[in-house]
């Protein structure tokens, strides 16, 4: 993607707790500029890998460089900033005694700091409540803040893992935007989440983890050609339940409901119709699907429960 | 329905081991300590106390008292000042160094003359000086009994060995002296009784002098005081610690270590900030009871900033080993209510350790409270200058390094791993 160095580069990371392998040899870069979403089931090793990346769980084996420095360092946690999941800011201080506290543990001072504090407090549009306790917050205001307070020193490189939890689609939105204004800024952002749709919309490349492996890479297009194929899938839904199975369809879980795999919908639809018709099948309800993120994801880690 | 709430409240109780224990061991642990102080350990154990004796009499009956008080179990009497080449008999002064520093409970001054008095060789009473620490009430009373009863007895043998118109009398003191034990003999006199009872009580005369409490303004609140102000020092600070583990249950503690913060940093501001909020504590507490209770707290001013100093930092180690121990702030809440409670009882917040055996003084030894309270006591009660807190305020820094290492030690689980 880009020919300068990679500003992560995460070479055999490998970590066992007691029998339990975390991370079994992951190897992959961000790039300068970058959207990576990393997708996996839970007990992948998503957490593990963000605690490495910020020098919060030491490898058994394998390389994190963050821009050169080993993840960790004080060089490397100055280029890094991480939003985690839980809502890490003190409720009982405001919004503005929040932002000045990580910022200033971010090495950020003086006036410089104070400027970056307004200026979070207007792009997270909390400036009219900035002197209100965060306990007194939505959610959505507290997650706007929970990004702000990472990025005041103005990281190089962004983790967020799940930032967008427990939100309402406009402060989701909100928080997309504000990403996005990181990246066109030259941040390069490295997302976990469980909302594919947000992977699929908004990022660059995508890394599927399972198993403490990375089990598949790269744009979505490059996803679902090597797995499900880029065939659309075309679902029906009957008036009755039929007594046979018409030709190029398949049975779901639901006996009304069928589903066919068509490379050409104009053409292959009507066919696929018709043929139903000559069975003597009512169709209540046609949907034709773009294979999507969240189909490549179940393709590659299954349908079995994850804990 | 109330039967619902009554299974899940025991359900609850049942899956929380930690409040579970605490219902039942707690009591039992204040039970244990509480029945060790005063479960029939005081009275068998006051007789453990130092007596500094001068002998300004030196004669076979002044010997012979001494003899008796230092064969009362129990009781060390101290007679020589100094050690090696250079001791000597004690004298007045050096006695009353030693209560006045607590190295003495009580000291007898028996006065040159007793015994010529005491047997009428002259016709003035001597004084014999009791030379007491008023802010333990015990010993004095419990050392005049025996004082009394020591002279009254060989008051009697001496009269007793003046000829037999004297052996009755004799006879007769001594069953005064010891308190009737012996059994009533119908040929005793009631005239005669009364008669050699004012014979041994007149000759000497018995003076108490409290050498500390009557420099005090107000000496019961000076001690009291600290005893307070560590017990409650104690919890403050745990409760001040105790935020760390907030923040780890918040994630603010993981969001701070990914920053330029360290744990060294982290651990260094905690203790920072828990200190300077028991020393803010601790003056606010002092100078009340000075304002409100006329405690001398000007008069003692740097004795009060080096063992408040001291006393705050092993306080805030002590209580940030306990918050890097406990997993949980409830963990935390019943940990240190043990801990804390069990050395206030131990170490003399609760109840001064002179009432406590021996055995128990020693163990309070291991508590900070005991020796915090003796660096107060030394500050505020004895009055001695800033030079004399030396081993409190070794021990005290000695535990607030050591408890702090304990910490940074048990803090391993916040650093990378």
């Amino acid at each position: 993607m880009s020919e300068r160095p990679p500003v992560l580069a995460i070479r055999d990371a490998r970590k066992a707790f007691g029998t339990r392998a975390a991370l079994q040899g992951v190897t992959f870069d961000l790039h300068p500029g970058e959207f990576l979403a990393l997708l996996g089931p839970n007990g992948a090793g998503k957490t593990t890998l963000i605690r490495a990346l910020c020098g919060r769980t030491r490898l058994d084996a394998g390389d994190i460089l963050v821009l050169g420095a080993r993840a960790g360092d004080l060089a490397a946690r100055a280029r890094l900033g991480f939003v985690p999941q839980e809502l890490a800011l003190y409720s009982d201080l405001t919004a503005r005694e929040n932002l000045m506290i990580f910022g200033r543990l971010q090495g950020v001072a003086g006036t410089q700091l104070q400027e970056r504090v307004e200026q979070a407090l207007e792009w997270i549009g909390l400036a009219d409540r900035a002197t209100a306790f965060v306990r007194t917050f939505s959610g959505g205001m507290k997650r706007r803040l929970n990004v702000a307070c990472a990025v005041l020193h103005r990281p190089q490189v962004l983790l967020l893992d799940e930032p967008t939890v427990g939100v309402d689609p406009q402060s989701r939105a909100r928080i997309f935007e504000m990403i996005a204004e990181l990246r066109a800024d030259g941040t390069s952002i490295l997302l976990t989440t469980h909302q594919l749709e947000d992977a699929e919309v908004h990022s660059d490349r995508i890394l599927i983890l399972d198993h403490g492996r990375i089990i598949a890479g790269g744009t979505l297009s490059e996803l679902i050609a090597s797995t499900i194929g880029p065939s659309y899938r075309a679902v029906v839904r009957l008036v009755h339940r039929p007594s046979t199975v018409v030709t190029g369809f398949q049975e779901t879980a639901d006996a009304r409901t069928w589903a066919a795999a068509v490379t050409d919908p104009a053409t292959e639809v009507p066919q696929l119709l018709a043929r139903l018709t000559a069975a003597g099948c009512g169709v209540d309800d046609l949907h034709i699907q773009r294979p999507s993120l969240h189909d490549v994801f179940l393709h590659l880690t299954g349908r079995v429960l994850r804990e | 329905m109330i039967g619902v709430v009554l299974r899940t409240s025991l359900l609850r109780l049942w899956h929380n081991r930690l409040d579970l224990t605490l219902a039942f061991v707690v009591p039992i642990i204040f039970f244990s300590i509480f029945a060790l102080i005063f479960g029939g350990h005081v009275g068998r154990n006051l007789m453990t106390v130092k007596l500094a004796v001068v002998d300004q009499d030196r004669t076979d009956f002044s010997r012979q008292i001494v003899a008796d008080l230092e064969a009362t179990p129990g009781l060390t009497v101290l007679q020589q000042a100094g050690r090696g080449p250079r001791s000597g008999p004690l004298q007045p002064d050096a006695a009353r160094l030693l209560v006045q520093q607590g190295q003495a409970a009580v000291a007898v001054v028996l006065p040159a003359g007793l015994f010529e008095s005491v047997t009428g060789a002259t016709e003035t009473a001597a004084v014999v000086e009791l030379l007491a620490d008023s802010s333990e009430p015990v010993a004095p009373q419990w050392i005049t009994g025996r004082l009394r009863e020591a002279v009254m007895v060989h008051q009697g043998e001496y009269l007793a060995s003046q000829g037999a118109r004297r052996a009755r009398a004799a006879k007769l003191a001594l069953r005064l002296a010891r308190g009737r034990r012996e059994p009533a003999d119908d040929s005793d006199d009631p005239d005669d009784i009364e008669e050699f009872s004012a014979a041994l009580s007149s000759g000497w005369t018995l003076e108490t002098i409290d050498v500390l409490g009557s420099r005090q303004t107000n000496p019961t609140v000076s001690m009291y005081a600290a005893g307070i102000a560590v017990l409650f020092l104690l919890f403050s600070t745990t409760n001040a610690a105790g935020s760390l583990l907030d923040e780890e249950e918040a994630g603010t503690l993981e969001r701070l270590l990914t920053s330029q913060l360290t744990l060294n940093q982290l651990l260094a501001g905690k203790w920072l900030w828990t200190w300077g909020l028991a020393c803010a504590q601790t003056t606010a507490m002092f100078v009340y009871a000075w304002l409100v209770f006329g405690v001398n707290f000007p008069a003692h001013i740097p004795g009060f900033c080096v063992m408040t100093a001291c006393t705050t930092a092993a306080a805030s180690s002590l209580a940030l080993c306990l918050a890097t121990l406990c997993r949980t702030r409830q963990q935390l809440t019943g940990v240190s209510t043990i801990v804390i409670l069990s050395m206030s009882a131990l170490g003399g917040s609760m109840v001064p350790r002179f009432v406590m055996s021996e055995s128990l003084q020693r163990v309070g030894l291991f508590t900070f409270n005991a020796w915090a309270l003796d660096g107060y006591n030394k500050v505020f009660w004895r009055q001695l200058p800033v030079s004399a807190l030396g081993p409190q305020v070794g021990v005290l820094l000695g535990i607030a390094v050591g408890f702090f290492a304990i910490a940074r030690w048990l803090s391993r689980r916040w650093s990378e791993h």
